[in-house]
């Protein structure tokens, strides 16, 4: 087989490529080119994933391999699909993950056109996820083995077309296992740290980079759900839904962000229990293979770090909406909710709003960004 | 064995040239020792002075042996003035504009034309009563385009003309006495020696300072230990300019073949530029990137180059082919065949054959995705 692999530069990505070589495939390497590179990177005082280290770290992987590298330039492409859309989600309240958003538009379709030039079958990355094929014959995306570093919430926008045409050889493997194939594959990045940052947001500082993206964001009010004024805040880009850090009031109680509404500027906060939700409504939907049935009994994964909760699915088109079982903490317009049936990924949508506890009062969020 | 077809980014070495430099590399060469060792790298300079000198129809005392091209542009602008005028062509190679910025002076762009050519006209508007230089290369590296560099010079006159020869060397007749510059760059590498080797030709009588301080090597214009093997094997490459120009109708009819190729297999080719160079053949293919052609040649054993080698890295759309006044994405499309006396009838019908199939599988792919 023919396959082009996806190298970041880091330890994943290129044992993917070593493991696709070993395995007899013939195998070309290409590191996209996201972004610009920043007077830090330049200086080598900061080392993000797709700053120019990283791109010479995956030219040094292929040279070990002894395969052919080459870059191919996405910045328009990730500016205009992530990086935009990333600073306009902060500024209308929302909680964005463009780690999906990359995936959707970026990762896949446009390098699985240009193995298409090329001639090659399968395009390869080393996100930790498998794939299968069910009885009907249609792809089936799985959560990875090692349940610490799986990435199948980050990947359920692709469609049949697309999973067709790639493999991810990492999802059987749990991190130690790669470190240790990235050792016997002799690669130079064998030791080098994960990257856990968004790749352009290096020091975590997203509203730095929103404020180099967008207008002068929305200011306005900090509002308790009591309905008392707390204080001004300087942009609702600062503030996320289950924020406690930086709120920058001080009222003697714990408060947690509760809402971001963009439309008044107002960032609203209360205690812990006004961050319950009992569901969510979810647009923009993807699934994978056929939608779930009406009431579908899933696990809901509300963000990349959620266990999931248990719960039912109820599909529309491109909306769901979606009921938990047990009442869960934060759920946050913008964000991604992802439907599993065990460990296979039914597919999953945009959060829009959370739904109260059923029996319990509806909230100030709950018009938010309806 | 590769198809190589990328001459002028790096020409295939001369056997005798890297012979020469092998020779050098393994013995004590420091020209300046007054020991018998020193006076042998000495004399083996000398001899390649003496043999670039010839190549070009110079004098040896002109030619003052640098790294490369890049730094003989560099020390050709000492003489220009600290912010002071230039006026260079549009589509000359990023090492004289690098040189530029490093000097501090403004520059003015004499524009070509959709095809690459410049007028002696275009450069005259440029001069200002201030402008200290005017660089116009002999021959584009990207395109082929030859330049009418003694026109300009008589034209621009008394304002001296550096002229970056480095294309033109082996290529075309080269000759300092009707060049009517200043000042010529050479590289070792585009004539069958290696890299790291180059030359600046400057006329008798026009004065040149040292880049950097230190030792009084190259008549005290350039310090710095002679690269004896690289300077050696330049010298024996310019020996051989006259059996590579004597090729050159041959190498013209092997590019004019694969060109009818393109031509009549892909009506998406666009031809790029106006070749003057008889080895140079630079187009797009309407609608596919040219990085997409180059990996699936280089994948079945054929070098080419996407724009020039130096943006490969950088993937920037090649300056030269805005110049051109191409857009953005047609910019994207330009691919360089550059050959050499090396390449055979059979390896330019192979590698038209190749191309062709690459090109027709990318259009196919990218018509599949646009329905």
């Amino acid at each position: 087989m023919r396959v082009m692999v996806a190298m970041s530069g880091g330890v994943d990505s290129s044992v993917a490529a070593g493991l696709m070589l070993e395995a007899g495939h013939e195998v070309v390497g290409v590191t996209m080119k996201l972004r610009d590179t920043t007077p830090e990177e330049r200086a080598g005082r900061s080392a993000s994933c797709c700053s120019p280290d990283d791109l010479m770290d995956a030219r040094r992987v292929c040279d070990t391999l002894g395969i052919a590298h080459y870059v191919v330039d996405y910045r328009d492409l990730f500016r205009r699909t992530v990086i935009e859309p990333f600073a306009a989600d902060y500024l209308a309240g929302l909680t964005p993950n463009p780690c999906v958003r990359c995936n959707d538009h970026v990762k896949f379709a446009p390098l699985i056109e240009r193995a298409d030039m090329l001639g090659i079958d399968t395009v390869v990355t080393g996100h930790y996820a498998r794939l299968d094929t069910d009885p009907a014959g249609r792809r089936r995306l799985r959560a990875a083995v090692d349940a610490h570093k799986d990435q199948s919430y980050f990947l359920f926008g692709l469609d049949q077309a697309i999973l067709k045409r790639v493999a991810f050889p990492l999802g059987g493997m749990d991190k130690d296992r790669v470190r240790a194939a990235a050792h016997r594959l002799g690669l130079p990045v064998a030791d080098k740290p994960d990257s856990e940052d968004i790749c352009f947001v290096p020091d975590g500082d997203y509203a730095r980079v929103v404020e180099q993206v967008a207008d002068a964001p929305p200011t306005g009010p900090i509002r308790h759900v009591d309905g008392r004024t707390l204080g001004q805040h300087g942009g609702v880009h600062r503030f996320t839904v289950g924020q406690r850090k930086g709120l920058g009031v001080a009222t003697g109680e714990r408060l947690y962000v509760v809402g971001v509404d963009a439309d008044d500027g107002a960032v609203t906060v209360g205690p812990r229990a006004a961050l319950r939700a009992g569901g969510l409504r979810a647009a923009g939907c993807n699934w994978i293979g056929a939608p779930p049935t009406p009431g579908q009994r899933s696990r809901i994964r509300i963000r990349y770090r959620h266990r999931g909760v248990d719960g039912e699915v109820f599909a529309d088109g491109d909306r769901a909406l979606m009921r938990f079982d047990s009442p869960q903490i934060a759920v946050a317009p913008g964000q991604a909710a992802v439907v599993y049936d065990g460990d296979v990924v039914l597919g999953g949508g945009w959060i829009e709003r959370a739904l109260a506890v059923s029996g319990e009062a509806p909230r100030a969020m709950e018009g938010a960004a309806s | 064995m590769p198809i190589y077809l990328d001459h002028n980014a790096s020409a295939i070495p001369s056997p005798a040239a890297a012979a020469a430099a092998a020779d050098w590399l393994g013995r004590p060469a420091n020209p300046s020792s007054v020991h018998r060792a020193g006076r042998a790298a000495r004399a083996a300079v000398e001899r390649a002075r003496r043999q670039v000198a010839e190549a070009i129809g110079g004098h040896p005392g002109e030619v003052v042996f640098t790294s490369g091209a890049t730094e003989a542009l560099h020390l050709a602008l000492g003489r220009v003035p600290r912010g002071s005028h230039v006026v260079a062509s549009a589509v000359e190679h990023p090492a004289l504009f690098g040189a530029c910025r490093a000097r501090g002076v403004t520059v003015s762009t004499a524009a070509v034309d959709g095809a690459g050519r410049l007028t002696v006209e275009a450069v005259r508007r440029a001069l200002r009563p201030d402008t200290a230089l005017v660089a116009v290369m002999a021959a584009q590296n990207e395109l082929g385009n030859v330049y009418p560099v003694a026109d300009i010079a008589r034209a621009v006159a008394p304002v001296p003309l550096l002229c970056d020869a480095v294309q033109a060397l082996g290529k075309i007749p080269l000759d300092v006495t009707r060049l009517g510059a200043a000042m010529a760059a050479l590289s070792g590498h585009k004539v069958g020696a290696p890299p790291g080797v180059g030359a600046l030709w400057v006329a008798r009588g026009e004065p040149l300072a040292p880049l950097l301080e230190g030792g009084p090597q190259e008549r005290g214009r350039r310090a710095g230990t002679e690269n004896v093997a690289g300077v050696v094997a330049l010298g024996v490459a310019a020996a051989q300019v006259p059996d590579r120009l004597a090729a050159m109708p041959a190498v013209a009819r092997r590019r004019d073949r694969l060109r009818a190729t393109l031509a009549e297999a892909l009506p998406e080719w666009v031809e790029h530029g106006d070749p003057g160079l008889p080895n140079t053949l630079a187009g797009r293919v309407e609608g596919v990137d040219g990085d997409i052609l180059l990996a699936a040649l280089d994948r079945d054993g054929v070098c080419l180059s996407s724009g020039a080698a130096c943006a490969a890295g950088g993937i920037e759309p090649s300056p030269v082919l805005l110049a051109l006044g191409l857009d953005d994405a047609s910019a994207r499309g330009g691919l360089r065949f550059s050959t050499g006396p090396e390449t055979t009838d059979a390896q330019i019908a192979r590698a038209g054959a190749l191309f062709v199939a690459a090109a027709r599988r990318a259009l196919s792919a990218r018509f599949k995705r646009s329905r």
